[in-house]
């Protein structure tokens, strides 16, 4: 049985805005294994991001608030009751997190080689060495890691600035620089949403390797159920806030429980079957300030009961390994 | 609500100095119209035996080395500062704003032209140019305020440009070319409205500018000239005596101060209200 | 390699670029000299001079022929360096420049040191801790001192500081009374320090402390300003919250991430509030009595020698295209991004 990496239990999140209270997390129950790909996928909107951010305390903070009763277990260690400088020391040698838009996420001013080494520098520094590491061993490190994205030219790209990088070249400098501190997990944010389609799957297939080579496990955020089945081990559909489905990839694909996933699936063009109409959820993602009573996909649910309005559901385990939360079970 | 709770400091502060700076206003006009009447001293009233006064009941600010009474040569100078701000921004935003819509809208050629001339102007430092201009024309108040026309119109030309620019390629104007009306008709009833309307604000801020060029200018000796109480040239004035009597040169110093910072707090606020990246709600 | 050649190219058009603008300027005083003032040959020749040298004036200025030969002259001669004879005191104009440029450019310095390292951190911290307490103080009073007469800061200062409290000389840029440094720069302060004379360097700190804070308080305001709204803007920024992401303390993506991108803004500012700095210099050197091309400026004015003062204009002038020039340059070496244009 794989050791437990990430406990997220019962994570509620909330946002003050001027329109009112903004619930973005409402409960949420994952868990992510050591050496495992972990999809969270949703619509935007579902707070997948939100709930990656949390797991690194990047939410900015007056206005979100993490409520009583959340806990994130790392390493036996509750993220959610840290202050923001202990936070500061898992980040990432411990987690670590890229982002949808490369392009805005590295510092402009600073080189590539230059953004890395600040990681490698770190790892350093946290594993205890009392000395520094020279520079020469820093650049070679650079190089490496560099060579790891398998980018072609590794010396020529350390000394580039990121506008002088391609879409795809500085998604892989990122990804370099957030391995080089080797975390043991790595949140990725729709990495791929950005990118061309062949660079994306060139992407997915690195991260794949990096992650058997460095032994990180990811939790890969997107709303690309493609994606998912390129790269996921196991998935969990997060909707309105809430996880509603978690299941093996290959289960959850051939046997969706959940109404919801059962829509996503549905509506997903099937190349052996074009002259089927593309079939549609009814209905619109709830409001985050008033999101309705009881189970939250209930005004969109073909299979609606009467409990289903007033109490919402459990996740459940339901099959070996297949947890759903809904009435229907 | 912290962000609005902001909001109203700052719309305080402003709201003070709009208070202050429409006070200013009204008094530099009851006493451009009354005179001196009304004031407690004859401002150019000299009374040797009471010269270097500190400030006292029977005179508020002191008197100066000439036994003037201080306080009343400050409101008897109040207008003199708000005449020149005033005449400078508004014929600088009539004259410099339309020859900066033209450019704007015209483009071409004219645009060209006008930037570069600016781009001359823009190089000097204000107040550089202005003494230079000043000196040429000779000392004098009228003169110091042709002076500060020189230099204030360019920046309105800027602005204005700017601003015809984006209206230009705005819908609204395409729809009216499209009905047809001539490009003379476009640029004064349309184009010119709508670049000089922002530039307004801009103006308001800009006042305190002008007052504060205007003070220095008078202070190096470029502007009213003695007897005139122009607060400027009371400062320079009461230079000498500053060890013995510091509210010769001190209070008028404050005065332009107070003055200054009401009409530039009232114009950021006013320029807050505008900016509807700004406003909440 | 490729970074250092794109920005040679920059610096070059750039250079290139200001080279119509000097030309406007020169353009911009030889109207003023020649055609807004009423008589050039007697404001040339002074205002008691004869006639006999009046009309020699106007013949050396070629004054009788038309505008586009004495713009010929006009800029041969400011090329040369012939700048003119001042009519009050029969020196050279430029030699007059040339002696009070070093004193203009060591108060200048000092002041923009002062007002870096009081605005630059403040702006910083009212960015961090927007709209608390400290932020608001921090921005009336930036408010404040922007908009305060420099006179009325100089006057402050010099009665508190100089006259009350007998802490500093009340004019002046040194000591009569101890003999001058070695030159080297013509700054005394760098040129006692070179020379290692500690009371030169006590006597010129002591005399450029009041001018330097009374310029310094004029221009912190803008700085503090310029400095929070900047910060503001990159804290916001993407690349910052990666930096939080990487494990970096918060120090660190602070001042080593954001302010780096902050600080493209600031030197862009700095050199627009060089501009403002040069016209309070020009009233502060006179109260202080400051040796400098302010006070030059200040006196000419009061002696009507208009020679002088457009002299004095020109300097000004030029001294603030370079500034731009080289901050420009300075946005270019900190922003790798703009090298490319």
């Amino acid at each position: 049985m794989a050791q437990t990496l990430l406990s997220i239990q019962n994570v509620r999140l909330e946002f003050g805005t001027e329109q009112g209270v903004v619930h973005a997390l409402r409960g949420v129950d994952l868990t992510i294994h050591e050496n495992e790909v972990l999809g969270l996928v949703g619509e935007s909107g579902c707070g997948k991001t939100v709930l990656g951010l949390s797991v690194l305390g990047l939410n900015p903070s007056p206005p979100a608030v993490l409520l009583e009763g959340s806990h994130i277990l790392f390493k036996e260690k509750d993220i959610a009751k840290m202050t923001t400088d202990e936070i500061a020391l898992l980040r990432g040698t411990g987690i670590s997190m890229i982002f949808q838009e490369p392009a805005s996420s590295l510092n402009p001013v600073f080189t590539i080689g230059d953004q890395i080494a600040e990681s490698i520098r770190l790892r350093f520094q946290r594993s205890g060495n009392n000395h520094q590491p020279s520079s020469s061993a820093i650049n070679d490190q650079v190089r490496e890691a560099l060579r790891l994205v398998k980018i072609a030219d590794p010396e020529r790209v350390a000394r580039r600035y990121p506008h002088e990088l391609s879409g795809g070249m500085k998604q892989r400098a990122m990804i370099a620089m957030m391995m080089a501190s080797k975390p043991s997990l790595l949140i990725a944010d729709e990495p791929t949403t950005a990118l061309d389609v062949t660079i994306q799957s060139q992407i997915l297939r690195l991260m794949r390797d990096l992650m058997t080579e460095i032994r990180t496990s990811i939790l890969f955020i997107t709303h690309d159920l493609g994606v998912i089945a390129e790269i996921a081990d196991r998935v969990a559909v997060m909707y309105a806030g809430r996880i509603v489905e978690e299941a093996d990839v290959n289960a959850l694909f051939k046997d969706p429980l959940h109404p919801y996933t059962q829509g996503l699936l549905a509506s997903l063009p099937k190349l052996s079957e074009l002259e089927k109409e593309i079939q549609q959820l009814p209905g619109a993602v709830p409001d985050a300030i008033n999101p309705p009573a009881g189970c939250s996909f209930h005004p969109r649910c073909k299979f609606v009961m009467d409990q289903c309005r007033t109490k919402q559901p459990e996740l459940k385990e339901v099959k070996a390994g297949h947890k759903v939360a809904c009435y229907l079970y | 609500m912290r962000l609005t709770g902001a909001f109203l400091l700052r719309n305080k502060l402003s709201l003070a100095g709009g208070i202050i700076a429409a006070a200013y206003l009204l008094l530099a006009v009851i006493v451009a119209l009354a005179g001196e009447h009304m004031l407690p001293y004859n401002p150019y009233a000299q009374n040797f035996g009471q010269a270097l006064l500190p400030p006292s009941a029977i005179h508020l600010f002191g008197t100066d080395d000439l036994g003037r009474d201080i306080f009343s040569r400050v409101i008897a100078g109040a207008p003199i500062d708000a005449q020149i701000a005033f005449v400078v921004v508004l014929v600088s935003l009539a004259l410099g704003g339309t020859l900066g819509a033209f450019a704007g809208y015209f483009g071409g050629v004219i645009e060209d032209v006008v930037m570069r001339v600016t781009d001359v102007f823009l190089a000097f430092p204000a107040l550089v140019l202005a003494m230079a201009v000043a000196i040429a024309i000779g000392p004098g108040l009228i003169n110091s305020m042709m002076a500060l026309l020189v230099v204030w119109w360019p920046w309105y030309a800027r602005i204005a440009r700017g601003e015809a620019l984006a209206i230009k390629n705005s819908q609204y104007m395409e729809a009216a070319r499209a009905a047809g009306l001539k490009n003379i008709k476009i640029v004064t009833r349309h184009v010119l409205p709508n670049t000089l309307m922002p530039l307004l604000v801009y103006a308001t801020l800009d006042i305190s500018n002008v007052i504060l060029t205007g003070s220095i200018l008078s202070f190096i000796g470029l502007g009213a000239q003695p007897p005139q109480p122009e607060w400027g040239r009371m400062v320079f004035d009461g230079q000498d005596y500053l060890s013995g009597a510091w509210w010769m040169s001190v209070l008028p110093a404050l005065a332009i101060f107070i003055v200054v910072l009401a009409f530039s707090l009232f114009g950021d606020g006013l320029r807050d209200a505008f900016d509807p990246k700004l406003r909440r709600r | 390699m490729r970074g250092i050649l794109g920005l040679a190219r920059f610096c070059l058009k750039r250079v290139l670029s200001i080279i119509p603008v000097l030309i406007g300027v020169t353009l911009l005083t030889f109207a003023i000299s020649r055609v807004v003032v009423p008589d050039p040959a007697r404001a040339w020749a002074g205002l008691h001079a004869s006639q006999a040298t009046v009309e020699a004036i106007a013949n050396r200025y070629h004054l009788h022929d038309p505008l586009y030969v004495q713009y010929f002259y006009y800029l041969r001669d400011l090329l040369s360096g012939d700048w003119g004879v001042s009519p009050v005191s029969g020196q050279s104009i430029l030699e007059n420049l040339d002696g009070f440029f070093p004193a203009t450019f060591e108060l200048a310095i000092v002041s923009i040191i002062i007002a870096s390292a009081l605005g630059i951190p403040l702006g910083v911290y009212a960015a961090v801790h927007q709209d608390k307490s400290v932020d608001h103080a921090a921005r009336l009073f930036s408010l404040g001192t922007y908009c305060a007469p420099p006179f009325l800061m100089a006057l402050l200062l010099q009665l508190f500081f100089s006259y009350w409290i007998a802490l500093f000389p009340s004019g002046g840029r040194y000591s009569p009374f101890i003999p001058m440094p070695t030159h080297y720069t013509g700054l005394l302060i760098l040129d006692s320090i070179l020379s290692g004379n500690i009371e030169a360097l006590g006597s010129a700190l002591i005399h450029v402390a009041l001018p330097a804070l009374s310029l310094a308080l004029l221009t912190f305001g803008l700085i503090t300003r310029l400095t929070r709204s900047s910060m503001l803007e990159v804290l916001r920024q993407d690349y910052v919250r990666t930096a939080r992401a990487k494990g970096l303390v918060e120090r660190v993506v602070i001042f080593k991430h954001a302010l780096r991108n902050g600080m493209t803004s600031v030197v862009t500012v700095l050199a627009l509030l060089f501009a403002f700095m040069l016209s309070g210099a020009i009233v502060i050197e006179y109260i202080f009595n400051w040796p400098g091309i302010g006070r030059y400026a200040v006196q000419s004015i009061l002696a009507l020698d208009l020679p002088a003062v457009m002299g004095t204009t020109l300097v000004f002038t030029l001294v603030v295209v370079t500034v731009n020039l080289l901050a420009d340059i300075a946005y270019a070496i900190l922003d790798p991004r703009i090298r490319l244009d």
